[in-house]
């Protein structure tokens, strides 16, 4: 048993950073992100390549990958969203946003595919098939490596927008755009700024997956699904929230093995989900006006 | 009544393609394009008329195909009795999962539709039985061949029959789609589209009409469930309750022309006469190709297009049947007190 | 007979309501009787729309009970409401903007029709009475304000209501227009609809309303006819000498 918490707490932690990103995004631009899970793919994929291309070793595939995702999420909200958001400013739903980053999704991941073919990928280290051994906990290396490498980032992410000039302003624009705006500050740039640090996050997810999880055009489905329930379960725009989420979906899903096989084990997340949603919309720290 | 004249065209037309049409590949393939259209039209109800983005559609096909195969292959009841009850049967779960989403804004009830069809799709794959019933698991189930069937039978060797069951089908949801529009049905669908607190103001019992909408909608995509089962004989999870239908329905939909009676069919027809050539053109390399194209279409209608439009708006106003616009404003005032409520005055916390 | 004759149309008994602690409703009790037009006016920020949404059941009321033709309404949803007979106007006016003016009020006059060919008869009708005929073809979205209003005034008067709450329509209109809107008012009243308006537009007020009800910080600070209230030192001091030009 404890080893499963501790197995649930490892991959959670991952899970936590895939939707720290997504919630991020939500929470400074109200955009519900439905391509974050094939983005996590491109990711993987940037780190595979430059694994393989550039002789990297795992790990530092972060030099490229963190600008790389950067750059991408900044252009994708300058040339793709912001654009589309714009034009839905008096539509009440703005169903158009939504679709957008769907089709997005669709379009990313069968390009891959056409591209990469349907075989899986994997990266071979060292450490692939090494485990550690804590008291009576067995921990398989690469995912040990993952939680802290999720730990770091989340702490190193937290800081930044706590301490730091531009995570101020990220997060005034987060609360009160118009105000900011008024206050000379140029929220568009801030916006592209926002969803490419929300993209960064999220590459730094993929690299840190890369050693032990086959690489796929269509992983980031079941990845985007979790990071969905995991930030709806913290509340939408909470950052505490992403990080208590993604951990308890990691031990739900890691303990429930204990009665259900693994392959029901998603849905039991999924249905679970469900029902919280119905019961609570706005989540366990999101606040009531979001629902 | 000239806006019949295309419509009557079109529909002498397709009576006759059969008549040219010799090579059962290329009918088949015709068979999936109009199946497409149907299915489309059918989620439109719900995604389009009601704005409510259903992204999991899908899984009242799997309901729609499950239903009658198993209770032909238990009850020995046609398929087409089959199709009713599978109908029904989804249009009373789409009520039943309707009635807590609908209270969810439009980016949550979109999630809570994918997690309910993933969910249901992985269900289908992995549980191989409930009590005597058989349910295939992930291999799926086999509709019976049935030697010198009937159209009674909802089974043909030939492709032909097939072609004017879905033909038939496809008129009647386009049929069910244009009275829904302008009936007091769609005149509520749209207002609670477009202020959904206007028109409760107006006596709207909102959670009522997207219920309605919703059962319609999955009624109508459960025998296209059906159909589809018949045509390939074979009902499997993967496919019949995968994302890649869902996927399929919405975008379709949505590049035709979302919340419009025709849209959807237009875009159907478009999209899937495109993606079916370039297969046969490109070989059967990836089966992603289609869904480039329609990924494609998709972001280009949503960031070139108005909120709402799709190809069927410029494709009417080429025909000179858009409705007038009458945009002269009376005054240049600017509108300060009476903007309509827009995500602006949401932003503003 | 003079029970009947004297029981008010509307009436809210002590409601409350507060928003995390924010009190925006406090103990406000008021009564309206058919055929009147009253009128409640308050600084910004008073709580007049809160009491408003009250009333057409957008928002409910911590305690209180608001009573309607003797039936307890409190908390109902507003589409019962309206099927009931109470109509309103927003402030922001909500037209239906992919739609033609015709369209927008069809969807009021279905209230109390199923026949798509009746809706948009009645439709028709009140479009020409508000002055909207030239524009009924019109894309709601392409309409000017004062349009605007009357379009958001059509779409209400369409459901036939016995009483209508208008949430500052005067808003943003010239003196003339004011007076346009001031005889239009009169004469729904006449036609048989009680009505319950928000505003600021004193001239109005004064011409129009029998009884005025002021508030304040969500509470009843005066009570009476408009004459009455305008002396009234309290809400003299509300307004701080900052009169309304109109």
């Amino acid at each position: 048993m404890l080893s499963l918490l501790v197995q649930g707490i490892l991959i959670g932690s991952i899970y936590g950073l895939i939707a720290l990103g997504l919630t991020l995004i939500f929470g400074i631009m109200r955009v519900i992100n439905f391509a974050h899970g094939t983005l996590l793919m491109v990711s993987m994929y940037i780190a595979f390549l430059s694994v393989n291309t550039l002789g990297l070793s795992p790990y530092l595939t972060l030099i490229v990958v963190v600008p790389a995702m950067f750059g991408i999420g900044y252009l994708i909200n300058m040339a793709l969203i912001q654009p589309v958001l714009n034009k839905e400013s008096d539509v009440r739903e703005p169903i158009g946003a939504l679709v957008l980053t769907f089709g997005l999704s669709v379009l990313l991941e069968n390009v891959f595919l056409a591209v990469f073919g349907p075989n899986y990928h994997s990266i071979r280290t060292s450490f692939s098939n090494e485990t550690v051994q804590i008291g009576s906990v067995i921990m398989p290396v690469p995912k040990l490596y993952a939680f802290l490498l999720a730990s770091v980032v989340t702490v190193l992410f937290y800081l930044f927008l706590q301490k730091s000039e531009m995570g101020r302003v990220i997060r005034a624009v987060g609360q009160d755009r118009n105000t900011a705006l008024l206050m000379g500050v140029n929220v568009p740039f801030v916006f592209n700024v926002a969803f490419g640090i929300g993209l960064a996050v999220l590459g730094t997810a993929g690299v840190a997956l890369v050693p032990f999880y086959n690489i796929h055009p269509s992983i980031g489905n079941i990845f985007a699904i979790k990071a969905f329930v995991t930030v709806l379960l913290g509340g939408l725009g909470s950052i505490p929230g992403a990080i208590v989420g993604g951990l308890l979906i990691g031990i739900v899903e890691s303990v429930c093995t204990l009665w259900v096989p693994s392959t029901l084990s998603s849905v039991v997340v999924l249905y679970a989900f469900l029902i919280f949603l119905f019961i609570r919309p706005a989540g366990l720290f999101g606040s009531e006006h979001d629902a | 009544m000239k806006k019949f004249i295309p419509i009557g065209v079109l529909g002498l037309v397709s009576i006759l393609i059969p008549a040219f049409v010799d090579n059962q590949y290329i009918l088949h393939s015709i068979v999936m394009i109009l199946l497409y259209a149907y299915l489309s039209t059918s989620w439109n109800i719900v995604g389009g008329f009601a704005g409510q983005l259903s992204l999991g559609h899908s899984s009242f096909m799997a309901i729609g195909g499950y239903t009658s195969t198993l209770l032909a292959i238990h009850s020995g009841l046609s398929p087409w009795i089959g199709m009713l009850v599978g109908g029904c049967a989804a249009a009373f779960v789409a009520v039943l999962v309707g009635i807590p989403s609908f209270r969810l804004k439009g980016a949550y009830y979109s999630l809570a539709t994918i997690a309910f069809a993933e969910g249901l799709s992985m269900l289908l794959q992995t549980v191989k039985r409930i009590g005597p019933i058989d349910l295939g698991g992930a291999e799926g189930l086999r509709v019976a061949s049935i030697p010198d069937a009937s159209i009674l039978d909802f089974q043909s060797l030939s492709k032909v029959p097939y072609y004017y069951i879905i033909l038939v089908f496809l008129a009647i949801v386009v049929f069910v789609s244009w009275y829904i529009d302008r009936s007091k049905l769609g005149y509520y669908l749209t207002a609670l589209k477009e202020d959904e607190d206007a028109a409760k103001a107006l006596g709207i019992n909102t959670q009522q009409v997207k219920l309605i909408a919703a059962g319609l909608s999955a009624f109508f995509t459960a025998l296209g469930g059906t159909f589809f089962v018949q045509l390939i004989r074979y009902v499997e999870p993967a496919t019949i309750a995968g994302i890649d239908l869902s996927t399929q329905m919405v975008f379709l939909a949505v590049v035709g022309g979302m919340g419009t009676v025709f849209g959807p069919l237009v875009g159907s027809i478009v999209l899937t006469t495109l993606a079916t050539i370039t297969q046969i053109y490109f070989g059967g390399s990836s089966s992603g190709l289609h869904l480039i194209i329609y990924g494609t279409a998709v972001v280009a209608v949503i960031l070139f297009m108005p909120p709402g439009h799709g190809i069927i708006h410029p494709i009417l106003k080429m025909l000179g049947l858009a409705e007038k616009d009458g945009a002269n404003k009376s005054d240049g005032r600017l509108n300060e007190a009476a903007a309509p409520s827009s995500r602006k005055d949401l932003v503003r916390e | 007979m003079s029970n009947i004759e004297n029981m008010p149309l509307l009436k809210l008994e002590k409601l409350n309501k507060n928003f995390g602690g924010l009190v925006v409703t406090k103990d406000i009790s008021m009564s309206v009787r058919e055929g009147q037009i009253f009128g409640i006016i308050g600084p910004n920020g008073a709580g007049k729309s809160t009491l408003f949404n009250e009333i057409s059941g957008y928002v409910r009321p911590d305690s209180g009970t608001i009573t309607f033709q003797g039936k307890d309404i409190t908390g109902l949803p507003p589409y019962r409401l309206c099927k009931q007979g109470i109509g309103r106007t927003f402030q922001l006016v909500k037209p239906f903007p992919s739609r033609t003016v015709l369209d927008n009020v069809a969807v009021g006059a279905f209230a109390r029709t199923s026949s798509r060919h009746v809706a948009l008869e009645n439709a028709e009708r009140i479009v020409h009475q508000l002055g909207l005929g030239r524009k009924i073809g019109v894309l709601a979205k392409n309409l000017g304000i004062v349009d605007r209003k009357r379009l958001e005034l059509a779409k209400a008067l369409a459901t036939q209501p016995k009483l209508l709450l208008l949430d500052e329509i005067l808003a943003g209109l010239t003196p003339s227009e004011v007076d346009q809107a001031i005889g239009l008012i009169r004469t729904i009243r006449d036609s048989g609809v009680t009505i319950v308006m928000i505003e600021h537009v004193m001239r109005a007020v004064m011409a129009l309303c029998e009884h005025v009800l002021v508030i304040n910080y969500g509470q009843r600070i005066a009570d009476g006819t408009p004459a009455e209230v305008i002396e009234h030192p309290e809400v003299i001091s509300a307004y701080l000498g900052s009169e309304h030009a109109a």
